[in-house]
């Protein structure tokens, strides 16, 4: 206890208002001890205006590196650096009271129970909603410098550990939306999210591995051309292995472009193919040609596409699902269209290719 | 050792029976393989065939497939187009928009007035786009249904509009289709029109929805191909585009190993349109349009595909959802009775 009152003493420079201390009770973390210890500034404090401050610390460290009552090794300065911009958007709603105030350990992101319900539904509310402090701080537009007097919500400092693992799922579809509710944290007046997405959306209905299964599918980008593609290697590996499979089945022969024909041009598309356990089973190239570009009588005469009606697919899994039947799914490596072509049609080569 | 069946009625659905055992399967898009089948060995010995013959890979239980979300549980199968929804409403920035509670103003007709779009490939890569989401969402068919009327030329209120079905989405992003484990097969679909609906070429629109058991499995929204000179003549090309459809579904049920023995149900608000169907009496205001008429009471006739037409009230049509924009108080009990449902609502 000593060496965090010490600590505390530090951190009076540190513009705090309030400051709250989370003390897991036992190893599970299931238990938490609250403190919340109100701060008033002092008067004296000397300000060199001429000299820029923490200049010469180091790179701030990893905002999750431990829990709170280990920060005294890293002093007084990292709290405040990565407080404020830390992505935190509570503005806590028990600034009222005024002394140590054991509260119950709702405020926090449960960890230990992912699949209650009962304990997942607030933790996204309570993340994004604006606390009733909230809206007029939101709702004004001008950014008038009158909110630097009054005592702006500040974050709780609570630990950095926890926040991590179930707010994870949800991170990745929000993610602009806590980006620009932090900013308006630290800026004052900015553009908040009135409506943020976690009102309509959660997942704790979700079986937890049908839930890692999701988060999974939304953590996943793919590059949408082939400039974006050529910089990652495993595309460049998917790529490769695809022209490879195009070369050694023969479809294309290389050639110059007669005078009078019009090549058709070429994309690639890019999917990455998931296992049901949600791991990455590929990363797939398609090289796809622009047929839209091919003129009726002149390129081709007829058209067939082999793909299912959707309607044909829902009816599956209806039946499937009235008859209780598991359905399982398959991935071809490299299809091709065993076809012969009659016309001629000259494509521009894909990028990518090495002559 | 393995004897596939091409169903006749989709092409790329492989169906292997005997005596003991049924296997189903589907061909998508060339490289995407569903099975599914009462038997669970069978289903090992096909992957593994396939996976001999071919160069497949495994990916388990269905839970990702064409950009749709599926999930299975006791009670019964969800789809949703979470994901897809998501991207969308992000491409178009709304993400911190407010949400709404239906998908077009109740009573809007879009015409072709207002300024002409500087840039039309924006409006038509989001509707291209929202017509894709309608796979699993029927909540939102009739509005994109209208949307993709004016792909050649969009104009202001239209892009205003289709930024509406957007904030429509954000508000429920994760909605998406129920198939109930209810063991009930009847087919049941309805169907209604909106007579001389488009306002610029007074052509009507056609809406129809088929049910298998409590489950949604078939809707559409489409402008009909000629003008129709009374409401009956609209609704009758309605219930011919339904037959249609019942028809088929029929045969590819059938492909399933799903024989109807009962009827079909047909509901229809129209009572005019009943009495034309059900009476064989010639009448001079139906002359033009014999072919319809012919189609739908040879199908009530002939036992071999029965449709039997019954009259349903208008606040029961649920086929209303996809000829008109409802207000929010009938449009979210409808979506409801559809199957729509959002297993990702908060509360």
């Amino acid at each position: 206890m000593l060496l965090i009152s010490a600590f505390l003493i530090n951190l009076i420079i540190v513009p705090f208002h309030q400051f709250s201390l989370v003390i897991p009770l036992d190893k599970k973390h299931t238990n938490y001890l609250i403190w919340q210890i109100n701060f008033f500034t002092s008067r004296d404090v000397r300000f060199h205006e001429t000299i820029f401050p923490y200049a010469s610390i180091q790179p701030i460290t990893p905002p999750d590196t431990g829990p709170p009552n280990s920060t005294p090794e890293t002093g007084p300065i990292p709290i405040m650096a990565h407080d404020i911009p830390w992505p935190n958007p509570t503005p806590s709603p028990s600034n009222a009271p005024p002394l140590p105030n054991p509260q119950p350990a709702s405020p926090l992101p449960e960890t230990s129970h992912p699949s209650s319900p009962r304990h997942e539904s607030p933790s996204p509310s309570s993340l994004t909603q604006p606390s009733p402090s909230a809206p007029p701080f939101e709702t004004t537009s001008i950014p008038t410098p009158q909110a630097t007097p009054t005592p702006a919500p500040i974050p709780l400092c609570r630990s950095h550990r926890q926040t991590v693992p179930p707010i994870r799922l949800k991170d990745f579809v929000c993610n602009n939306i806590y980006t620009d509710q932090s900013t308006s944290l630290s800026l004052g007046p900015t553009k908040g999210t009135r409506h943020p997405l976690s009102n309509h959306l959660s997942y704790h209905r979700y079986m937890p591995h049908y839930r890692s299964f999701v988060a999974q599918i939304g953590s996943i980008t793919e590059p949408k051309s082939y400039s974006e593609a050529v910089i990652h290697p495993e595309w460049q590996k998917a790529m490769a292995s695809e022209l490879q499979a195009l070369q050694a089945n023969s479809t294309w022969t290389l050639t110059t472009l007669p005078t009078g024909k019009i090549p058709i041009g070429c994309r690639w598309v890019y999917k990455v193919k998931l296992r049901s356990d949600g791991s990455i089973e590929r990363h797939k190239a398609r090289l796809v040609a622009k047929g839209f570009t091919q003129l009726e009588g002149i390129d081709y005469q007829d058209t067939f596409s082999p793909t299912a009606k959707i309607i044909s697919v829902r009816c599956l899994l209806a039946l499937a699902a009235a008859r209780g039947w598991s359905l399982h799914q398959m991935d071809v490596n490299n299809a091709f269209l065993h076809g012969d072509l009659a016309e001629e049609i000259y494509m521009s080569p894909p990028p990518g290719l090495q002559r | 050792m393995f004897c596939w069946l091409c169903s006749i009625s989709s092409r790329l659905l492989l169906v292997h029976q005997n005596t003991r055992q049924a296997l189903y399967c589907t061909f998508d898009i060339m490289d995407d393989i569903l099975i599914t089948g009462n038997d669970h060995d069978s289903i090992v010995d096909t992957k593994k065939f396939l996976h001999s013959q071919f160069n497949l890979k495994d990916l388990g239980n269905l839970k990702y497939f064409l950009g749709i979300e599926v999930s299975a549980s006791k009670k019964g199968i969800f789809i949703c187009q979470r994901k897809y929804a998501l991207e969308i409403i992000e491409d178009v920035g709304l993400l911190g928009a407010a949400p709404i509670n239906t998908p077009m103003e109740r009573g809007l007709k879009l015409s072709n007035q207002g300024v002409v779009l500087k840039e039309p490939s924006r409006y038509r890569r989001l509707v291209g786009r929202l017509i894709y989401l309608t796979v699993s969402r029927p909540d939102i068919t009739y509005a994109v249904h209208v949307l993709s009327r004016f792909m050649h030329e969009p104009r202001k209120p239209h892009m205003e509009a289709a930024l509406r079905v957007v904030r429509y989405l954000k508000g429920a992003p994760g909605q998406g289709l129920f198939f109930s484990s209810n063991n009930d097969f009847r087919l049941r679909a309805y169907c209604d029109s909106d007579w001389a609906g488009c306002p610029l070429t007074r052509r009507s629109t056609t809406g129809y929805c088929v049910f298998l058991g409590p489950s949604l499995i078939s809707w559409r929204s489409k402008r009909q191909k000629t003008v129709s000179l009374s409401s009956v003549e609209a609704e009758y090309r309605a219930m011919t585009g339904a037959c249609c459809e019942l028809t088929w579904l029929r045969q590819l049920l059938r492909d399933l190993g799903l024989i109807h023995h009962e009827a079909a149900l047909l509901f229809c608000d129209n009572k005019a349109a009943l009495h034309i169907a059900a009476n064989p009496v010639s009448h001079e205001r139906t002359r033009h349009i014999e072919m319809d008429c012919h189609f739908i009471r040879d199908k009530i006739q002939d036992g071999s595909v029965i449709t039997i037409t019954r009259y349903v009230n208008s606040t029961h049509q649920l086929a209303d959802i996809l000829t008109k924009s409802l207000g929010k108080e009938s449009f979210v009990p409808m979506i409801r009775k559809l199957g729509v449902q959002d297993i990702h609502s908060t509360t």
